[in-house]
């Protein structure tokens, strides 16, 4: 009988749940303008003067509502990288490749995303997006991030 | 000695089936702020914030309290979720007593929401019970609540009918008629509810609430910040919460032992003898029409079998001698995480005397309920205007 | 020094972001439960315990008593026949199981235990259906470890309420 029972050792369940989430007005627009422009919004707060990227209706530092959206970036700093050298599923980019903390020019807040894993790319090096040819409104409508002085050196 | 606490600010979100027009952290901010604005303070003025819904599955993300508390000002301040059944808004506004009360805190928001990111999700079986033994059948909160009532009719045959389940949603939509803010705001009639389908049986359709999206949110202050900002504030002056911690089957349906125990505990605590002449109004959390009659007894308003004649003589009308869900209760208005703290904000309103067309007159002491998980969780809130 | 420019372009906003997610989930049995369907599955036996403390009989077996928390440690055979305790006529399709609705569930006492297990009901119309009726297990041939292994409770036969 014990062999019976260990036959019961754990219970498997597998489950499949499609998400459906309103953006809100602002982040919206931001997705959209990275779809139809190739351009990053941010928010400013006309209280307390600071630029979110990504944007969002309301300040995070003081809570005032925000109604002034800009164009930040393209091109950005990085604040942080690490190395991805294995990939996974939905990888963001072919392993190995960098996360990177971003901060487009004229926001105060860095952005999470990816660049090529590339010798150049170090804190304060200055970066510019790729954006896709298919865009669907997501963050990954841009590529990666890479040095912006790559179209020199080539 | 714990600090006395007051409820110095209330708001609620505008509700809707889906509310698509606004993300989560906005959707709460809507309520937060409203709330902020009632207590005539801004977001600086609060000490600690504490957030509360229903599930970590309708959203998708587990940690939202991170997504949604820089919305509502919480930046730089502590912050916790709590997490329950769909008591959890009121166990949110717990959560913010006790941090007052402890003197950890001056003023705390609570706030809570309900935003459906899954296309037709209903809380099952699963989301509140043993893996383990329950998740061999899928049954929703509808066919658990198909065998609480008619459990309850079958252990009170001959007192309690269906048609009493038909009149507590006539009531109460006839009452949300009048409360600016509540969802479903259309009269039905006894036999609308029992010519309905069936839902599960004996509950129909039109003896279900109907789920929206929402979010509410309240401010607690001690008592000194309390008498500075408001001239009459809704003094917490009980709360009760008590698990049942058993799977569903533990549990007697008709009369809740964890109902019982909450109610006994903030009854204790606010000084309530006898709960039917003692307080003047109750909003219970009735997600389905027979739950009122239940709770109402194992509250100690009604003896048990005795909730549908206190129904027909009109006791719990709004003009009756103790109004049962003024605001038109959960029936009427259903945003699932936040629907306790509704409650709970009801109460306090009748109390401060800013319910409008739904107030109740004179109202010293009123009651909040709430309900979760497999009807295992009870929270009880007992407001009063004097210390 | 800063990099702004007002935004000058109209675009159309994204209203909804959608996503989805394949979750695998693993709960462990540990020792109780595994006894439990183990015997379901191979011995059509329904076990259950009894708290030695206040003498409730419980499903499902659990290292201790729903009731008043002591610790158990006898196992006690149930019958696969009792009496209905609640019951409803249910026409919500379930999230994930595809049972045909409308369907009529249960939670039914089995004799001897002092918990109800919710399970579904067979062979009987809708109408017929009472509180208080006497039912047996129906089992399924194919057993895989699971309360489903009974396939529905159906009313008991006259001469079974008799011999009961
Ligand atoms: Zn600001
Ligand atoms: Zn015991």
């Amino acid at each position: 009988m014990d062999k019976a029972r260990d036959q019961f050792i754990c219970l498997e369940q597998n489950m499949k749940l499609k998400f459906r989430r309103p953006t809100g007005g602002v982040v919206g627009l931001f997705l959209a303008a990275l779809r139809d422009e190739k351009k990053i919004i941010g928010s400013e707060c006309r209280n307390c003067g600071k630029v979110f990227v990504p944007p969002a209706s309301y300040c995070e530092r003081c809570s005032s509502d925000i109604s002034a959206l800009r164009e930040v970036g393209p091109r950005g700093i990085v604040i942080s990288w690490t190395l991805a050298p294995k990939g996974f599923d939905n990888s963001p980019a072919d392993a190995p490749f960098r996360y990177i903390m971003v901060r487009p020019m004229g926001a105060d807040t860095p952005l999470l995303h990816v660049s090529p894993d590339d010798e150049r790319i170090r804190i304060g090096t200055v970066v510019r997006p790729v954006f896709r040819e298919e865009r669907t409104g997501s963050i990954t409508d841009i590529k990666w991030f890479v040095p912006d002085d790559e179209d020199k050196r080539a | 000695m714990a600090r006395r606490v007051g409820v110095i600010g209330t708001g609620q979100s505008k509700y809707e089936d889906h509310r698509n027009d606004v993300n989560t952290p906005e959707l709460v901010r809507e309520a937060a702020l409203a709330a902020m604005s009632d207590a005539g303070i801004t977001p600086g003025d609060v000490d600690a914030f504490v957030i509360a819904g229903a599930s970590g599955f309708p959203e998708e993300i587990s940690f939202s309290e991170n997504w949604i508390g820089p919305a509502i000002g919480a930046s730089g301040k502590p912050l916790v979720r709590v997490h329950a059944g769909t008591n959890v808004g009121a166990n949110a506004t717990i959560s913010a007593f006790f941090q007052v009360a402890s003197g950890a805190f001056d003023v705390v928001l609570a706030a809570s929401y309900n935003q459906r990111t899954i296309e037709d999700f209903r809380f099952n079986s699963m989301d509140c019970c043993d893996p383990l033994w329950d998740l061999g059948f899928d049954y929703p909160q509808s066919t658990l609540a198909g065998l609480q009532a008619r459990f309850y009719l079958s252990r009170h045959e001959g007192k309690i009918t269906e048609e009493h389940g038909a009149m507590v949603a006539v009531k109460n939509r006839k009452n949300a008629v009048l409360n600016p803010c509540a969802h479903v705001r259309s009269e039905i009639t006894v036999e609308d509810v029992m010519n309905s389908s069936e839902v599960a049986s004996p509950i129909k359709v039109l003896d279900c609430s109907r789920v929206c999206d929402g979010a509410a949110a309240i401010v607690v202050a001690d008592e000194m910040k309390a008498r500075k900002l408001n001239p009459a504030p809704a003094w917490i002056a009980g709360v009760g919460a008590c698990s049942e911690s058993r799977s569903v089957p533990y549990v007697d349906m008709a009369y809740p032992e964890s109902c019982v125990r909450a109610a006994q505990q903030a009854y204790q605590m606010a000084w309530v003898y006898e709960p039917a002449s003692d307080l003047d109004t109750v909003e219970v959390h009735d997600t389905f029409s027979f739950q009122e009659l239940i709770w109402c007894e194992a509250l100690g308003i009604c003896e048990p079998g005795t909730a549908g004649k206190f129904l027909e003589l009109g006791g719990s009308m709004l003009d009756g001698e103790l109004p049962v869900n003024p605001s038109g209760g959960v029936i009427s208005t259903n945003p699932e995480g936040a629907s306790s703290m509704v409650r709970q904000i009801e109460a306090a309103m009748q109390v401060m005397g800013k319910a409008g067309d739904h107030q109740v007159p004179g109202v010293r002491r009123a009651l909040a309920h709430a309900w979760g998980g497999a009807i295992q969780y009870s929270v009880v809130t007992v407001f009063s205007s004097g210390l | 020094m800063r990099h702004i420019t007002e935004i000058s372009s109209k675009v159309e906003p994204v209203t909804f972001v959608e996503d989805e997610l394949e979750l695998s989930f693993r709960y462990w049995y540990g020792e109780h439960y595994g006894r439990f369907y183990a015997e379901l599955r191979d011995n059509r036996r329904i076990l259950g315990m009894r708290c030695e403390k206040c003498g409730s009989v419980l499903l499902p077996p659990r290292p201790y008593c729903g009731f008043c928390h002591a610790p158990l440690r006898t196992w006690v055979e149930l019958s696969d026949k009792g009496a209905v305790d609640t019951f409803s006529i249910v026409h919500t399709p379930n999230a994930k199981e595809l049972i045909e609705t409308p369907y009529a569930c249960a939670m039914i006492k089995l004799d001897g235990c002092d918990v109800p297990l919710y399970h579904l009901l067979g062979e009987v119309e809708f109408k017929d259906i009472l509180t208080g009726m006497r039912v047996t297990a129906v089992w399924e041939e194919v057993r895989k470890g699971a309360l489903r292994d009974i396939r529905y409770f159906r009313p008991s036969e006259q001469r079974s309420i008799r011999s009961d």
